[in-house]
């Protein structure tokens, strides 16, 4: 099943406890309590649900809504 | 001078935390203790639970 | 090739490398376990190409004269072993012998791998790589790019361009921010949270250096309780591990017995830095702070933690060993953080052309302390648990107990409503809360509903006629000793004595004392205790408080008049009227037995009541325990206000043995002791541990090995040393350990010591009927090895605090592990168990100390300081077993402690009072007590020569026993901290040295090594210038002599002590009674002997003004000698007369005859007679006090004996003659006698003032030390104003 951005937005929400309304798109998520765990999280989620191949470095580089949605072909 | 040990029988700061009933048992021997912890059985709250201050004086004149 | 600066992050590696080149400890290692087909060649490959992508591993580094550098080689030969035929076992072995190996760093390379074929498709590949090239997650990125690579080769492909990032860069990334505005920001940031520098929670207990191994314990959380506590992080919107952390830190808070602990956290580091693509040695370690208090919930925890990291994470990029550094906390006792919790959540899940692999730790590195490793492989085990100790502080069952209850820690709070305080939740796993509640408690014995002193009636009766009690030449049996006792009892019966009332005993130790107890308890009352020796104003606080129907004391005067009590003199009392049967009464085992004071934190001493049936428990147990036998002699000498008298009267009474009693002031004098024990055959004593250090230190100590059966030790903790020097000082004789307080009936738990044992000595086990806890902070029980607050239930618990129902309430409380409705009373003790059940004791949770024995509450100490006039605010702690005082203020320090002198028992005096403009202060504004200087003790005196050869070698024994440099001959032992127990030890020293018998009462009476000299010269045969009419107490200083006229018995000794608290400038004379030595006539009058004195002072100080004091007699002769000074035209600026009084207050009595000459000597000397008849008594009184007097040749004390009444005639006889000016008076107020001598006497002979100070203490006690530091205050200020 393909990623999209807003699966994106409301999986990064849901990791953070916050509402999805609240993620911005173009900000570092780190400011917003995004952490290597919750990024391993993520990682491992998509892996399992949308057979991301991206490691953790890649998400970690550029943690932000838009950076992630082009690195993992997101529609 | 010497700062006061904080432990669950002690005043701790004056933060008005009403941190402490005062229990009695059926001989009437009266305990202070902490509001956090279970009442053991065999003992009543008398008391509270109030400031240890309060508890304190309530101690002094007398539970009645 | 390459060279590159090391990071800061590599320097601390290299430099700890540096320190210990052949330690393996900085070596990290993993495994990976490939399931499926591999191939070696390509792995090798493999191997070779990411070598070649990572610089890290092609490092070596190399120690330069401008600092380590680090050259990254262009190649390097992989080091790679393979092997194709071992079991998992034998690879296992290998990868554990290989970690063992250490790099050289400087030729490098600092890694080695080695593939293993375990099986058919089963492959090991380990890599170990230096710390100071990689850390956990740079392993991370090198085992996925090795996947990477070889799944591409075995598809034929070359694979695609995965570029590391470079060193360089991180080099320069960390230069970059060492030179930011942000490494400072984060500087403060770090110097600010911790500048109150915490005490690192320590698992162990204590700090260690790094080893070069650590220790592994290796579990799995099950997938069940993994995946609860998943589900309650994202119920408290956090991690899990969020969640472990909050956990860890609930454990070590409860665990270490602290409330604010400090986690260290490693940190990856890498979040938003180009580091996250260069495999390389980035990891930080940041200490956590967190406040756990039982009230708190874990939800409120767990939030806190999520808080916490958020802030840390701000800061993240400084490093942990430059925290350390700015905090001053480097070293093995000086830690920042407790545990680690190392969480490595890093990206593994990897395939090798399809085979999975499965990666775990090996080693992360070095353990200063416990790390706990948690890895979530997503591999369906759950996560992985390991605990990781240094050997230097952990055994391996360590480690398991710490794992298993950490364990049963996270299931209980997976399952557990996180809103429910975390006081629920107890450390200990529930096999250990039974172990520690139950099993180690089991105690339960039934006795018979006795009192304590029913027993001992019922004994009197069966075997009347067997020896009860031995003091001296004195023995009774026990007829004769019931029927004493029977006819106070009914005498204290018509008073008002019964069951419920209170009846104090101020009787030194004496038959007297032993009979008066008795028939308190007899009576049916309970009996309240009162030390002679307290302050007048303590025993009457204490009369106040306890309102007893009345006072039963050896004399008149004793006790202060003005309290109301009712006062039963035993002197000259007659009871034989009353029957001597026993006296009937209504006691129950629930009535009060005995009253004991023990200090008050609030200033005000409070009295223990303990009931009948709590020391009946405690005998009974005693006896079941020791057995003792009517062959037994029992040493009584402990002040009957401390209650470890209490069985040492009652025990033998109850069984048939004798009770030995040592005379008063006995108990101090260890050489006495020996003497009593062997003499008297004692078999069964107790000491106070320091004493028994004392008593094991004078030789005489090792002949007691014969007579003695057993020593029984409590008050204060049992050195192994000392166990260890009394089983070498008396093989054979047993050694207990027992421990208690006051408030449960003495002891509750005995231990006996094993000469073969090591190791801190415990103090044991619980006696019947008692039950202990050792409680965390939340009330919950420490399992075995945790320190908690020890608590005491059962049958030997007082009653409570008398008249102080809010104490009573806050110390003894519920019991929430006993039966319904019971007490416990918590000690402020802290202690844990040991495995086999019993207890060690750990120190105090609050400001009691304890010394020699005594029990001090600091804030009484405190309360009494601060209550004096001028003092603002007031401190006191033990600094090298002295009791210090700090004070601010104006308050002048030697005014307050001689004004507190006045107020609390010795033994609550502080040794020193230090004055401060200030107190230091912690960065949160509590008071620092660190920062408090220590006191100075100095001598004084500076460059007066020595006066003779003995004088130069005392000195250098004062130096030696008080550990202070500069000491002069004139500098007092008391003020330069001297305690009785460092007394003790010097005259032990002087007697090796000299081969002279001095006691330690001789120190407080010559306190300097200058009188302590003429105290030893006056003993040896040729009494040289101690007994001339001039005694020069000191002869340097600038300021107007000081001149003492002696008291009746001609010596001026008495003023050694004086002469030591004026100071080293203050010059001071003795005159002494011509006829000491030689055959001189005794003068025919006062008035010749003034006449005679004012001569020798004109020869040492030509003209006036002149200074001038006298004691008793003495004063008489000062005030005469200032008379006749004055007429021949000298001026005289002070006279100073201490408790004396005129002619004719005494013209009209009775002289004394030789008989009261003995008393009169006795006075002398401090003392009132009491049985001594002969001369002989006497002088063995005075030799057991360690009195000066008692040094003299017989010779010299027959002459004494003459003076003695010669003066008592001249007295009378003696006209006075007006003196102009104002005499200051110092006035022995305690009630004597002679209630008709005033000084208003005196006004006819001075034309000035009668400047008055009245002393709490009799005539006799006027030159002990205490009302010295009175005396002397004032004189000096006196002398001041005079000098000014």
């Amino acid at each position: 099943m393909t990623l999209t951005v807003e699966r994106i937005r409301t999986d990064v929400a849901d990791c953070l406890g916050e509402d999805p309304t609240d993620i911005p798109v173009d900000e570092n998520l780190i400011d917003h309590g995004l952490d290597s765990v919750r990024i391993m999280t993520l990682l491992e989620r998509w892996r399992r649900e949308h057979a991301v191949t991206a490691s953790f470095a890649d998400l970690a580089e550029r943690p932000a809504l838009d950076a992630w949605a082009s690195l993992l072909g997101a529609v | 001078m010497t700062p006061d040990p904080v432990g669950p029988f002690d005043p701790g700061p004056d933060d008005g935390r009403e941190g402490h009933p005062v229990l009695e048992n059926a001989e009437g021997r009266r305990s202070l203790w902490p509001v956090w912890r279970a009442v053991p059985s065999g003992w009543t709250p008398r008391f509270g639970p109030a400031p240890h201050e309060r508890c304190v004086r309530r101690v002094v004149a007398g539970l009645e | 090739m390459s060279v590159l600066p090391l990071t800061a992050a590599q320097s601390g590696m290299w430099f700890a490398q540096a320190l210990d080149p052949l330690s393996p400890a900085q070596n990290t290692a993993e495994c990976l376990r490939i399931d499926g087909p591999l191939d070696p060649e390509r792995f090798a490959d493999a191997l070779r190409r990411v070598a070649d992508e990572a610089e890290a591993l092609r490092v070596r580094v190399e120690d330069t004269p401008d600092g380590p550098v680090q050259h990254v080689s262009e190649v390097i030969e992989l080091p790679l072993t393979v092997r194709e035929s071992d079991t998992e076992a034998e690879a296992e072995a290998w990868m554990r012998a290989d970690l063992a190996e250490p790099f050289d760093l400087a030729s490098g390379p600092l890694f080695r791998h080695a593939l293993f074929q375990v099986g058919a498709d089963r492959w090991l590949w380990y890599q170990c790589v230096h710390h100071l090239v990689m850390d956990g997650y740079g392993y991370s990125l090198l085992v996925r790019r090795t996947a990477e690579v070889y799944s591409a080769l075995v598809r034929g492909e070359e694979p695609a361009p995965r570029g590391f990032g470079h060193l360089a860069d991180l080099v320069a990334d960390d230069t970059a921010y060492r030179e930011s505005a942000a490494f400072e920001a984060d500087r403060a940031h770090w110097a600010a949270a911790f500048a109150d520098r915490p005490e690192a929670p320590r698992l162990a207990g204590r700090g260690a250096l790094p080893s070069r191994t650590f220790l592994r314990r290796t579990t799995h959380l099950s997938p069940g309780t993994t995946e609860r506590l998943k589900d309650l992080a994202t119920r408290l919107r956090a991690t899990w591990p969020d969640v472990l952390i909050a956990a860890q830190a609930l454990y070590t808070a409860r665990a270490t017995a602290r409330t604010d602990v400090v986690l260290g956290l490693p940190m990856m580091g890498r979040m938003g830095s180009v580091a996250l693509r260069v495999p390389g040695m980035v990891m930080n370690v940041l200490p956590l702070r967190l406040a756990v208090s039982p009230e708190e919930t874990f939800a409120e925890l767990v939030r806190r933690v999520v808080l916490g990291i958020r802030e840390i994470r701000r800061h993240q990029r400084y490093r942990y060993e430059d925290i350390r550094r700015d905090l001053g906390l480097l070293g093995e006792s000086r830690a920042l953080v407790g545990p680690l919790v190392n969480v490595m959540p890093f990206d593994y899940d990897v395939d090798f052309a399809g085979a999975p692999a499965r990666a775990w730790n090996l080693s992360a590195g070095p353990v200063d302390d416990l790390t706990v490793n948690v890895y979530d492989r997503a591999d369906g085990r759950g996560l992985r648990i390991d605990h990781d100790g240094n050997p230097a502080l952990y055994e391996d069952s360590d480690l398991t107990a710490h794992q298993e209850r950490f364990l049963d820690l996270l299931d209980r709070l997976a399952g557990t409503d996180p809103q429910q305080p975390l006081a629920v939740h107890t450390v200990a796993t529930p096999v250990e809360v039974g172990l520690v509640v139950d099993e180690f408690n089991r105690t339960e014995r039934a006795l018979p509903p006795t009192t304590l002193i029913g027993p001992i009636e019922a004994r009197a009766a069966r075997t009347p006629d067997a020896t009860a009690l031995v003091l001296g030449d004195t023995a009774l049996t026990y007829a004769e000793l019931n029927t004493r006792a029977n006819r106070l009892a009914r005498h204290l019966q018509t008073l008002g004595a019964r069951p419920g009332a209170v009846v104090a005993v101020s009787v030194p130790r004496s038959v007297d004392l032993v009979v008066s107890l008795l028939a308190v308890l007899k009576a049916g009352a309970a009996y309240l205790p009162l030390d002679p020796d307290y302050p007048a104003r303590r025993l009457a606080y204490m009369l106040g408080d306890a309102a007893p129907v009345c006072a039963v004391t050896d004399r008149v005067g004793r006790l202060p008049d003005d309290t109301g009590t009712e006062v039963v003199v035993l002197d000259g009392l007659d009871v034989s009227s009353y029957a001597w049967t026993n006296p009937a009464r209504a006691l129950t085992p629930a009535h009060p037995a005995y009253v004991i004071y023990t200090s008050g934190s609030t200033g005000r001493p409070k009295g223990v009541v303990v009931p009948h049936r709590a020391i009946d428990n405690r005998l009974r147990w005693m006896q079941h325990a020791y057995g003792l036998t009517a062959g037994d002699r029992v040493l009584q000498k402990t002040p009957s206000s401390f209650d470890v008298s209490v069985w040492e009267f009652f025990w033998p009474l109850r069984e048939g043995a004798t009770l030995v009693v040592a005379e008063p002031g006995g108990h101090k004098d260890p050489i006495y002791l020996a003497r009593l024990i062997r003499e008297q055959a004692v078999t069964t004593c107790h000491f106070v541990p320091s004493m028994l250090q004392v008593f094991l230190g004078a030789p005489e100590a090792a002949g007691c090995a014969e007579a003695l059966r057993r020593v029984f030790c409590s008050g204060e903790a049992l050195p192994r040393e000392t166990a260890s020097a009394f089983a070498r000082a008396l093989p054979g004789v047993e050694l207990h350990n027992l421990y208690g307080p006051t408030e449960a009936a003495v002891d509750v738990t005995y231990h006996a010591c094993d000469p073969a044992d090591r190791g801190p000595v415990p103090i044991g086990r619980p006696v019947w009927n008692t039950r202990l806890y050792v409680l965390d902070a939340a009330l919950q029980p420490c399992p075995p090895g945790v320190p908690g607050e020890l608590y005491l239930a059962g049958a030997q618990l007082a009653d409570g605090y008398l008249g102080r129902p809010e104490l009573t309430a806050a110390r003894f409380v519920a019991d929430p592990f006993g039966p319904a409705g019971t007490r416990m009373y918590r000690t402020g003790d802290l202690a844990r168990w040991t495995e086999k059940g019993e207890v060690e004791y750990l120190g105090r949770t609050d400001h009691q100390v304890k010394l020699r024995g005594q029990r001090i509450e600091l804030g009484e100490v405190e309360a009494a300081l601060a209550a004096r006039p001028g003092v603002d605010a007031a401190c006191a702690l033990v600094h090298d077993d002295r009791l210090i005082g700090y004070v601010t203020g104006g308050a002048d320090p030697a005014g307050v402690r001689a004004a507190l002198a006045r107020e609390l028992p010795e033994h609550m005096v502080p040794a020193a009072v230090v004055a401060l403009d200030a107190f230091p202060l912690s960065p949160n504004g509590k008071l620092d007590r660190r920062g408090l200087p220590a006191p100075v003790f100095t001598g004084g005196a500076g460059g007066r020569p020595y006066a003779s050869a003995r004088e130069e070698a005392l000195t250098g024994l004062f130096a030696e026993v008080l550990d202070v440099e500069g000491i002069g001959p004139d500098d007092a032992f008391f003020d330069l901290g001297g305690t009785s127990l460092l007394a003790v030890r010097l005259v032990g020293r002087v007697r090796e040295e000299f081969g002279a018998e001095l006691t330690i009462g001789s120190l407080f009476e010559a306190p300097t090594p200058a009188a302590l000299a003429a105290r030893l010269d006056a003993a040896a045969p040729a009494a040289g210038d101690a007994l001339g009419v001039v005694l020069p107490l000191r002869t340097e200083g600038d300021r107007t002599p000081l001149f003492g006229v002696h008291p009746a018995g001609g010596l001026a000794w008495c003023y050694a002590g004086l002469t030591a608290r004026l100071g080293p400038q203050q010059p001071v004379y003795g005159l002494q009674a011509r006829g000491l030595t030689g055959d001189e006539a005794l003068p025919r009058t006062l008035q010749q002997e003034a006449e005679d004195y004012a001569e020798r002072i004109r020869e040492i100080q030509p003209h006036g003004p002149y200074r001038l004091l006298g004691w008793s007699v003495g004063g008489v002769l000062a005030h005469t000698v200032a008379v006749l000074l004055q007429e021949a035209g000298e001026e005289v600026e002070l006279l100073a007369l201490l408790d004396a009084f005129p002619s004719e207050q005494w013209r009209e009595r009775p002289a004394p005859e030789e008989g009261d000459a003995l008393t009169a000597v006795l006075r002398m000397a401090g003392f009132d007679r009491t049985g001594e008849r002969t001369r002989e008594d006497v002088l063995a009184t005075l030799r057991r006090a360690g009195s000066p007097l008692a040094g003299l040749t017989d010779r010299t004390l027959s002459r004494i004996v003459d003076i003695v009444p010669n003066h008592a005639r001249m007295m009378r006889e003696h006209e006075h003659r007006p003196y102009d000016g104002d005499v200051l008076f110092f006035t022995a107020a305690a009630p004597r006698a002679e209630s008709w001598l005033t000084r208003e006497s005196w006004r006819p002979y001075v034309t000035g003032a009668l400047d008055n100070h009245d002393l709490d203490c009799t005539h006799p006690q006027l030159m002990r030390d205490r009302y010295l530091d009175d005396i002397a205050a004032v004189l000096a200020a006196r002398l001041k104003e005079l000098d000014a």
